[in-house]
């Protein structure tokens, strides 16, 4: 398999400060979630992987590039959307991304066409004539993301991509993502603290805390619970049907017309019906029961936390 | 009794404002930028002593002249850093829109920072004229020092006003480089300008203010020669005080009534 | 919203294989600057002094070569404070043979061209310099618009290269640029292209005495620029800079020239090969302008003839391209070395400053 970043052993120490202790990881295909709390290091991190800074010891590759020598390259493949404000006053915001697609080797005028196109795709309407010091947060974003990708790179390193956007701006947003990664095969790196984005458009998950790596897995495994079972909603009282249920699984009862079963096998939907209709309770709705992103991440971050300690 | 009330309260906010902005300038940096300026009259003058080709007569005098002159000039930067910058730094800092969201915030923290602004000028002129004073009195003694001392710490409190008034203004109107406007307006009116021995020199700072230093510090027969009597002709002690305090009332108007009703655009500079 | 929306489509096409981010950094810098009211004005206006400058080239030509001693004497009252004694005082005799006439013309271009470059241009780039480097790179500090060059193939020297250019650009716009176009108009003016053999040089002198201008200027600027992210801390430093240095020479130059003045005007002290001139300055009846002059400028000369000189670096770059511009003059070695210790100091607080928030 061909990795869009890995990484083996990487270090970073400020004099006294451990930023980043060893950390390995390999990203493949789809969209991967960093996350983290703050300080965790993967602002370090990203400044490595664009060879901003040099690692203290470790090596890495991005696309097959060394992040110690290949820099240049690595830039040139790599699409980059810092999290803070950047930009140029007395830029206009359609200057600004042509700007940003010249600096990465596209001839002027082919750079403004594609300013143009990628601006489309952004949403981004007649307010790209402004000068980029009056526009919102959300119009920022949007600029930002504009200037990562109109390069047309094959890796996207997104830091905080949703941050500022209202919630329709946000959906939209990672529907470009998810739109570039699915359908133009690229692959993306979302540094977010925002757990429902990663959620929804992260195929992959890293959990970075106090410059380790805590977790690495992919979000099916993420999901995939510790003890397997179904959440049970009905349109009346459950009590005759967790009264049935009861004599075959262990059953909890949730309320008045909520349950959880510790039990998920192949045929239980079927019996489920069956003893819906036997004790006359109609079921509104079935879930397979999940680990909760919130729950894993403040797991990595307190595992880690007290190793320390 | 409402507009007693209003006013006070202003004079309580231009106060509060005076006061945060003494402390905030007791910072590092801040004094480190006021002993430089306050050191460098005092510097120049023992290296223009050490430095001179001959040692020979008159020189004290032409000492005297070099103390005006560099104090003069340290006023003037001291001026141009603090008091261009009232409003542009608000400004840049994106704070004007909380001073100017508060009854009476512009006028306050306009008035507020120039009364600290003017303070520390006149604090590092005294202190610049002050060493100056006392290394020429090391070195080569002689002259009235008391008599010098009086007539140019007298003249460097009216320039902190008067320039303070003058870049204020500046700073009021040119919202974006205000520190070029106010370098330009120092080399054009008050190095060329003040210059030229006509009624355009009454309209700036220095004409007024080296006649009033000339008439305390220089002898009778200097007053009396042609050079000095071409320059100013008939000007007077009288009109001099006039000019300048003309200069201050109307620049330091015109600048807190542009404060006070001006329409400041808060996006970053271009 | 668009009428019509490709969506996203991949770029088909053929990126530079070496990217000039330099030259793209320079070009939208000027773009940024062309639109900037205040610097299409000062540009304009830094114009001007090359009109005196001009009139004076033609005066001169026409001195060099008409037999009325008028224009001569145009020249003289025009440029008496630039140009040296002796020349003037054998610029106004009455009869001047052609190896006169070329000797003349190098020194006096020369010098024109240097006190052009090192009065009114110098004033002028300094305030051009100050209008526009203070934001050149505190405004990327501030708006972190250094990632979107560190995250493009732009590496720091790259980075630096457009920002020193951009400055070099402009500035040269208003210094190199209208002393070249005066030499052109010198030589258009001569009576034929003869007068290029006796000035082949010079355009190469002028380049390079306007690069010992345009560097360390551009240095010090970008230096102040990336010590602050407001640019109007970095614009006071850099005016801070220059006048302080400025003021202090100009106290230790008046302090020397005044008391050199009352030993030579109150007691009589010049070196021997001058003294015949003090008698025709002290002789009312026989009052002589030319030897006012000669004494006046060696007095100027001496009483510049001091290290503290080296408080200035306005006055050490002034001096370097006085030697670079006029023959026969011995090379300031301190001031050289003041230039280049200033101008690499400088350097190395720029280049430590913009890979300052890689570090971080």
């Amino acid at each position: 398999m061909d990795f869009a970043i890995e990484l083996d052993r990487i270090v970073k120490r400020y004099r006294t400060h451990l930023a980043l202790d060893g950390v390995s990881f390999q990203m493949g295909r789809g969209v991967t979630g960093l996350l983290g709390p703050n300080g965790a290091g993967k602002s370090t991190l990203i400044k490595i992987l664009l060879g901003l800074m040099r690692a203290t010891s470790g090596s890495g590759r991005i696309l097959g590039r060394d992040i110690a020598k290949q820099w240049r390259a690595i830039r040139s493949l790599v699409g980059y959307m810092p999290e803070d404000d950047c930009y140029i006053p007395g830029m206009s915001g359609v200057e600004m991304v042509r700007y940003s697609a010249s600096l990465c080797g596209m001839p002027a005028l082919e750079g403004l066409r594609r300013a143009h196109e990628i601006l489309d795709f952004c949403g981004m309407g007649q307010e790209r004539y402004r000068h980029v010091e009056t526009y919102s947060t959300g119009m920022r974003q949007k600029l930002k993301f504009a200037q990562a990708i109109v390069h047309d790179p094959e890796l996207l390193i997104l830091d905080e991509p949703t941050s500022g956007l209202d919630p329709e701006e946000r959906v939209a947003m990672l529907n470009r993502v998810r739109t570039l990664v699915v359908k133009q095969g690229k692959r993306a790196l979302v540094s977010t603290h925002i757990l429902p984005d990663v959620r929804q458009v992260c195929d992959d998950v890293v959990i970075l805390a106090r410059g380790r790596v805590t977790l690495c897995s992919s979000m099916e495994e993420v999901d995939r619970p510790d003890q397997a079972g179904l959440f049970i909603k009905t349109l009346e009282p459950i009590r005759a049907f967790a009264d049935a249920l009861a004599r075959k699984y262990p059953v909890e009862l949730q309320g008045e017309t909520e349950l959880f079963v510790a039990a998920d096998h192949e045929g239980l939907e079927q019996e489920l019906w069956l003893l819906s209709s036997e004790t006359q309770v109609l079921i509104e709705s079935i879930y397979p029961r999940t680990n909760s992103l919130e729950a894993v991440f403040i797991n990595a971050v307190k595992e880690t936390r007290d190793a320390n300690s | 009794m409402n507009r007693d009330i209003r006013s006070r309260s202003l004079a309580t906010a231009i106060l509060a404002t005076a006061r945060f902005e003494f402390e905030r300038s007791l910072s590092a940096g801040r004094l480190s930028v006021m002993a430089c300026l306050a050191l460098f009259p005092p510097c120049i003058t023992l290296i223009s002593i050490l430095g001179q080709a001959a040692s020979v007569g008159q020189f004290e005098q032409a000492v005297d002249v070099f103390i005006a002159v560099t104090c003069y000039i340290v006023c003037v930067l001291a001026s141009l850093i603090w008091s261009t910058t009232v409003v542009t730094a608000e400004l840049e800092g994106k704070t004007w829109a909380y001073s100017a969201s508060r009854p009476g915030g512009r006028i306050a923290i306009a008035i507020g920072k120039y009364l600290v602004s003017c303070f520390w000028t006149a604090i590092v002129t005294t202190l610049a004229i002050t060493a100056s004073l006392m290394v020429r009195s090391v070195l080569i003694g002689g002259g009235n020092e008391l008599q010098t001392w009086l007539v140019l710490v007298s003249a460097g409190v009216a320039a902190t006003v008067a320039y303070g008034s003058v870049f204020l203004l500046l700073g009021a109107i040119f919202q974006r480089r205000a520190m070029v406007a106010a370098i330009v307006y120092g080399l054009l009116f008050e190095g060329i300008i003040a210059a030229i021995p006509a009624v355009i020199s009454n309209l700036t700072v220095r004409y007024p203010l080296t006649y009033l230093v000339f008439r305390g510090l220089l002898p009778d027969n200097i007053l009396k020669s042609d050079f000095f009597t071409t320059f100013y002709s008939d000007y007077g002690i009288l009109n001099a005080i006039i000019a300048l305090a003309g200069i201050i009332l109307i620049t330091f108007s015109v600048a807190i009534a542009l404060i006070r009703y001006r329409e400041f655009i808060t996006s970053d500079e271009a | 919203m668009p009428i019509h929306d490709v969506g996203y489509r991949p770029w088909q096409g053929v990126k530079s294989p070496r990217i000039h981010g330099w030259w793209i950094m320079l070009l939208t810098n000027i773009m940024i600057l062309r639109r900037n009211g205040w610097v299409r004005r000062a540009m304009a206006a830094a114009w001007l002094p090359t009109i005196y400058l001009g009139a004076g080239f033609y005066t001169l030509e026409t001195a060099l070569h008409a037999t009325d001693r008028q224009s001569a004497r145009t020249f003289v009252g025009m440029f008496q404070a630039v140009v040296p004694a002796d020349v003037i005082q054998f610029i106004a005799k009455d009869v001047l043979t052609p190896d006169d006439i070329g000797h003349l013309r190098h020194r006096i271009w020369g010098h024109l061209i240097a006190s052009f470059l090192s009065y009114p241009q110098a004033l002028a780039g300094m305030l051009l310099i100050g209008l526009i480097a203070p934001a050149l790179i505190s405004r990327d500090l501030r708006t972190r618009a250094y990632l979107i060059y560190f995250s493009k193939p732009v590496g720091v020297r790259e980075y630096l290269a457009g920002k020193y250019l951009t400055l070099i650009v402009y500035v040269g716009a208003i210094t190199l640029l209208p002393a070249l176009a005066l030499f052109l108009f010198g030589v258009g003016l001569s009576p034929d292209f003869g007068v290029l053999w006796d000035t082949w040089d010079l355009p190469i002198r002028t380049v390079l005495a306007s690069l010992v201008f345009l560097i360390p200027t551009a240095t010090i600027a970008l230096m102040f620029s990336s010590l602050t992210h407001e640019s109007r801390y970095a614009a006071v430093g850099w005016f801070v800079f220059w006048l302080l240095s400025f003021a202090a020479w100009q106290t230790v130059y008046s302090a020397r020239y005044l008391s050199l003045q009352y030993e030579v005007y109150y007691e009589g002290q010049l070196p021997e090969r001058l003294e015949y001139l003090l008698d025709e300055v002290d002789s009312r009846r026989q009052f002589d302008e030319a030897a006012q002059l000669m004494i006046g400028q060696y007095i100027a000369k001496e009483a510049g003839d001091s290290v503290w000189s080296l408080l200035s670096m306005y006055e050490s770059i002034r001096r370097v391209q006085l030697w670079l511009l006029s023959t026969g003059q011995p090379m300031p070695v301190s001031h050289l070395l003041m230039v280049s210790c200033v101008t690499l100091f400088s350097f190395v607080v720029l280049l430590r400053r913009v890979t300052a928030p890689l570090r971080l």
